[in-house]
Parts: C-alpha cells; structure tokens; sequence
C-alpha cells in the first residue's frame, strides 16, 4: 500500500500541493486534472523523485524521505518522453541499466534480459540502437526496462501520448496484463475506464476521488465551469 | 564520425574492452610521437584495414567520415601555408589515423563494456571522493546522445528554414542548449528513477 499523509509541496514558494491524504490500495488507479494541478509532482513522490516539503509518503512502510533508494526499487516509473529515459546506447545495455544498478551478478543479468527480450519478441532487436527505434518501440523499451526490475507498483506519465492506434492497442494491452499496482497519469478517459479509482487534482488539491466514470464527470463539470 | 556500437560477430568485436582501451591509447601515443611520412602512412593503412576485418559497413563510415575529412583538410591546407607539405601531410595523417583508431574501438565495443573497464580504472578517484560509476556514467551518457543532440541540431535547423531564418545556422545552437538543458534534468530524474544511486 502506498501512504499519503498530509502532504503539501511548493516550488519556490508557488503551492503546488496543499495537505494531500491518500491510501492507495487499488490494483488500477488514475490521477486525472489539468495541466499544472499537480498531479505529475504527487506521482513524482510517489518514487521518491521528489521529496514533500511537509507530510509524508510511504511505500509498503518504506518512507519515501527517509529511505528514497528503496521507494525507487518497489516503485517503477515510467516517464512520458521515452528519449529522456533511455540511458543506454542498445536495447540491451538499456534492459540491463537498471539490473547493474540492483548490483545483480552478470549471469542473473544475463538471464533476465534474455528472457525479456524473448518474452516481447525482440530478440532480435536486441542490439539495436535505441535512438534509431521507432516512437512506439521506444515507448515499448521503457516499460520493460521498468518491469525487469520487477517493481511492485508501475507510475505511468502520460502513458499514451503520441502513439499511433496499433502501439495504442500493444502498450495498453501489455498494461491490462501487469500483475503490479499502476498508478496511470493521464488525460486519455477511455484508458482508464475500466480502473478500479480514479483521482482528480485541481489546483493542488484532491477534488474528487472514487470510480473513474463519476470524476471524469466531475472534472468536466469542473472545465465547463472554468475552473 | 559514427561513433556508436555496430553488432557484428568479428574477431575485433570479441576482444575485451580493456584490451581494446589499452591499444587505442598506445597507438595514439605512437601516431602523435612517430615523426617519419612513411611509418604513418604504414599505420593509417593498418588501421583502416582493420574496418573490414571488423565487418563494419563500410560506405556508412566513409559517409560518416567527410565532415572529419573537411577538418582535417582545413587543418592541413593552413599546415601547407604556415610549415610546408611534410608538415600538412603528417597533420592529415595523425589526424585520420586517431578518429579511425578511437573509433574502432567504439564501434566494436559495447558502451555498458566500456563502462565497466572505465569504472575499475577510475576506483583510485574514490579515495579522493569521486564516484567511479558516476564519472563512467558521465562518460557513457556524452557517447549516448552524440546522435540524439545531432538529430535535434538537424530538427531545429529545419525548423530555421521552414520559417526562412535569417543569419548564420549557428544561431540553431541557442535552442540547442535550451533542449539540452531541459533534457539533462528529464534524464537525471530518468536515470534516480531506475536506482542508480544504489549501484557499488
């Protein structure tokens, strides 16, 4: 479960979260709201990325302030530009990256990324240049460059952006099949229909929380108001 | 110059990164002390006989090669006017010899390879306080995103003359910078994201 506890967060003194409390216990859950309302910086403090000014957050009892290294080993992230998130010149070395930062042995290493790359269908892609992918396959890198790392939970930035209907279709079934908790960032509504919570951030705060057709409702309701 | 790892099973590509760092780094010494035209024109021949032997895509690295052949004619046509033509001829001939033998070696070998090898020789700068994977990391992300910056370079050079942009392409640089710099702060967050600050 992750634990948010009263938590507030400014960036040079400009609010962006206000005395957020939050459980989250759900299999699926979406945090929805316009651009700005904070809702990328909570899902940052939800690996430890960023560290609140007040209140705390907790991972399986892991604090993220105090034990940020481990919050970041039980927490994946998956970042909305996949440029900015390959590290690593091959699809390989990029699979690997992460599994030398757990300081596995070489065989186990070895091990895993053959079975990923098997399991994906991208043997053969193994020693490609990352940078010369394609959009979707790159898309398609980053997220199993988290999984090898077999987090328990998944942050999804924007999962959806800019990928065309077929890698639409391949990453959103590949999400629907994950065993870990995903905690989706999104503006996409018809991704997260069939999501067990959803939570709308407008100006820093929690506005509505419960089933996902019900805040989708209100954030329209919210928009057509000028809010 | 094409600088990244090309796959390809040759007997170059199963050396080990060490040995292969040791080697560049001795044979840039020799082609920066060896003074005879003769001898140096031997290692140019020896080290571009190598490519072949690596099975590298020839046509590709003869492209890649022309902006480094501009330099390095640049280079030797001031030679030629200031020292005379030994001199320009021996310009010419380290410099070609030293891009073709580094970057054999980053052609032939893995990054995570080169990594480990810079890792391990970098340990005695821990007990100064610097971190060993880290300056690797340094190392290995500037290798990485060469062709990204220039891919970005080319877009905002497009974009330059899309709108009819006056001025010399270098004015492409500013926006340039501004990218990289937001980049470097999406990657740092990319790069904790995935623990490194756990790796030893």
């Amino acid at each position: 479960m992750i634990e948010i506890s009263g938590v507030s967060h400014d960036f040079d003194g400009r609010p962006v979260l206000r005395d957020i409390s939050l459980n989250l216990v759900e299999r699926r859950i979406a945090i929805i709201g316009a651009n700005g309302s904070g809702k990328t910086t909570l899902a940052r403090m939800l690996n430890g990325l960023v560290v609140p000014r007040r209140g705390e957050v907790l991972v399986d009892g892991v604090s993220a302030r105090k034990n940020g290294s481990e919050v970041r080993r039980l927490v994946g992230y998956v970042f909305q530009n996949p440029e900015h998130q390959i590290v690593m010149p091959t699809v390989e070395e990029d699979l690997a990256f992460g599994l030398h930062n757990m300081n596995l042995p070489k065989a186990e290493i070895t091990a895993r990324v053959d079975a990923m790359l098997a399991a994906h269908g991208l043997a053969a892609r193994r020693d490609s240049a990352a940078h010369l992918l394609s959009g979707g396959e790159q898309k398609l890198l980053t997220l199993l460059s988290v999984l090898i790392m077999e987090p328990r939970y998944i942050v999804f930035d924007e999962p959806m952006n800019s990928l065309d209907l077929a890698t639409r279709r391949r990453f959103s079934g590949l999400m629907d099949g994950l065993a870990q908790t995903i905690i989706t960032i999104t503006h996409d509504f018809d991704l997260i229909a069939g999501y067990d919570r959803a939570i709308l951030i407008h100006a820093g705060r929690v506005e509505a929380d419960g089933a996902p057709g019900d805040v989708v409702r209100r954030y329209i309701a919210l928009v057509d108001a000028g809010g | 110059m094409l600088a990244l790892y090309i796959h390809r099973g040759s007997p170059i590509h199963r050396l080990g990164a060490g040995s292969k760092i040791l080697v560049s780094i001795a044979g840039s010494f020799a082609i920066v002390l060896v003074k005879p035209l003769w001898l140096l024109a031997g290692i140019l021949l020896a080290v571009a006989s190598l490519y072949p032997v690596a099975r590298l895509p020839l046509r590709a690295i003869a492209r890649a090669l022309k902006p480094v052949l501009l330099v390095t004619a640049a280079l030797s046509a001031l030679q030629l006017a200031l020292a005379g033509p030994a001199e320009a001829a021996s310009t010419a001939l380290r410099i070609l010899s030293l891009v073709l033998l580094t970057s054999l070696v980053t052609l032939t070998t893995r990054l995570s390879d080169m990594l480990d090898v810079l890792t391990r020789a970098a340990r005695p700068l821990a007990a100064l306080g610097l971190s060993p994977p880290k300056l690797a990391l340094a190392v290995g992300l500037a290798i990485r995103f060469i062709p990204t910056l220039l891919q970005d370079l080319q877009e905002i050079q497009q974009a330059r003359l899309a709108r009819r942009a006056r001025g010399p392409s270098l004015f492409g640089i500013g926006p340039l910078m501004v990218k990289i710099l937001r980049m470097t702060d999406a990657l740092g967050d990319a790069i904790a994201a995935r623990g490194f600050d756990n790796r030893k």
